[in-house]
């Protein structure tokens, strides 16, 4: 269901970023440093390539955690985990998500490991409309108006890499059943 | 000056004479002056004027037997080298007995005399020649045995001797002449010994071998060097990332020993509602739609 929520164009690093990314990070790191010419080529594009695995994040994930925190949204999911029923509709207008999270690489050359190269990464989704279901203690997105997605990867205060791309999301029908299954798209702790 | 020189050389020929022969020689050879200054030296004899020394009558006698000039010993010219008939040219004053060896020099070479050269023998004596009758001469050609280094000294030794001064010089006799072709004598040895070809082989072939070992160790040295930095040729492509924990560890660089693995944690997350121009809040519709 919540892969049906895609960005048109996933955020990727290259090689050439990585290894910005580690002489950024060797400048304070004297063991990065050091084996910094180990780390170029075909090595930094081995390391993009994981970075690239990490940032395949689905992005109703990232953005959801947003939309829990509009009021409504908020009531709405905490009755539906109260009480079995129907969904409750939430149509949110324009909005922005702020999301901040941390890709991590761990790099281990020779059997000792290197001191973690951590990137901060901002996305910011401008989003004209979406309506949401509230269904069983989660919300589900069930329709997205024009939405666009601004990404930047940071590493202190350099930038390594900027993202932008528009967000697509089939629209589904809230209401019909679907089998429970452990699988929920977006589950939000709600306390009660 | 000229005249003092030959007055000089005449002297000194006749002393010399004299004191190889052992006896006076007749002086009606010489100048007046020169036969003065010898005969002052007591070396020549008048044969008018120089006095008879005085004797029995058998002693006389004996004396009037023998002959006024004893015959003089000539020097033995050097013919080795020299063609037989050349040889026995220059060796007019002497009998010649040829000896026929074998030897690589050309055929009629002379390989050795007896007696040897520069020794004087009276005339008529029997010189000895050892010539060469060419039958290792083909042998020689298409093996040729390379001249020892002393050829250059045996070949001045054997050069003839036209001078006192060479014949004076010792001549090996006929076993000690060595059988070797006349043109190799005195020339350097163009050809290496069979022992000295078989060193430097062998020198060469060490030379090989330790530039191959040391090629070796260069190439190895290199080898480790690069494999240290460069990756692999051709990386696995069917070995799938190992997972760990949140994130993913990376496979191809494990042969140059350089792991990476990569997790997303998410940190915080803010929404901000943006006013609809002229509105106050943020609108939010929420559906009351519940069906049964």
């Amino acid at each position: 269901m919540h892969n049906q929520v895609k960005l048109h164009v996933p955020i990727e690093v290259t090689g050439d970023e990585v290894e910005r990314a580690l002489f950024e990070q060797s400048k304070d790191e004297p063991t990065v440093a050091r084996v910094l010419e180990q780390l170029r080529g075909a090595a930094a594009e081995s390391a993009a390539k994981e970075l690239n695995r990490a940032l395949a994040v689905d992005i109703f994930d990232v953005l959801a955690p947003g939309w829990a925190q509009v009021p409504a949204v908020h009531r709405a999911v905490q009755l539906s985990a109260l009480t079995r029923g129907p969904p409750t509709l939430v149509n949110v207008d324009r909005h922005n998500i702020t999301s901040t999270a941390l890709v991590v690489l761990d790099t281990s050359v020779k059997e000792s490991a290197l001191p973690p190269l951590e990137l901060a990464l901002e996305i910011v989704a401008d989003v004209q409309s979406a309506t949401l279901s509230a269904r069983d203690g989660g919300i589900d997105l069930v329709a997205l108006g024009e939405a666009s997605v601004l990404a930047r990867l940071k590493i202190k205060s350099v930038l390594v890499k900027e993202h932008a791309t528009g967000i697509s999301c089939v629209p589904r029908d809230p209401f019909k059943v679907r089998p429970s299954s452990p699988e929920r798209p977006a589950s939000v702790d709600i306390p009660i | 000056m000229r005249d003092r020189i030959s007055w000089l050389l005449s002297a000194a020929l006749l002393l010399g004479a004299t004191a190889a022969t052992a006896q006076s020689l007749p002086c009606t050879s010489v100048s007046p002056e020169v036969r003065e200054y010898v005969r002052k030296r007591g070396a020549c004899r008048d044969v008018k004027t120089a006095p008879r020394p005085r004797a029995s009558k058998q002693s006389r006698s004996s004396v009037s037997d023998r002959p006024t000039s004893a015959p003089q010993k000539l020097f033995v010219p050097d013919v080795i080298g020299r063609s037989y008939a050349n040889a026995a040219g220059a060796l007019a004053n002497f009998k010649v007995e040829r000896i026929e060896a074998a030897s690589a020099a050309p055929s009629g070479e002379v390989l050795g005399q007896d007696p040897a050269p520069a020794t004087l023998d009276h005339p008529g004596s029997t010189v000895i020649l050892q010539v060469s009758d060419g039958s290792l001469a083909t042998a020689a050609s298409m093996n040729p045995v390379p001249a020892p280094v002393t050829a250059a000294v045996a070949s001045s030794t054997t050069a003839p001797a036209t001078d006192l001064a060479s014949a004076s010089t010792a001549v090996p006799m006929l076993s000690q002449e060595p059988a070797v072709p006349s043109e190799a004598r005195g020339q350097f040895p163009t050809a290496l010994s069979p022992n000295a070809a078989l060193i430097f082989g062998t020198g060469v072939l060490l030379g090989l071998l330790s530039g191959a070992l040391l090629m070796r160790g260069r190439l190895l040295r290199r080898q480790r060097a690069v494999g240290e930095y460069a990756p692999p040729p051709t990386p696995p492509q069917h070995q799938q990332p190992a997972v760990a924990d949140t994130g993913r560890v990376s496979e191809p660089g494990a042969s140059f020993q350089i792991r990476f693995a990569a997790r997303f944690v998410p940190v915080e997350t803010t929404i901000v509602l943006a006013p609809f121009p002229g509105d106050d809040e943020v609108s939010i519709d929420e559906s009351s739609d519940r069906h049964a």
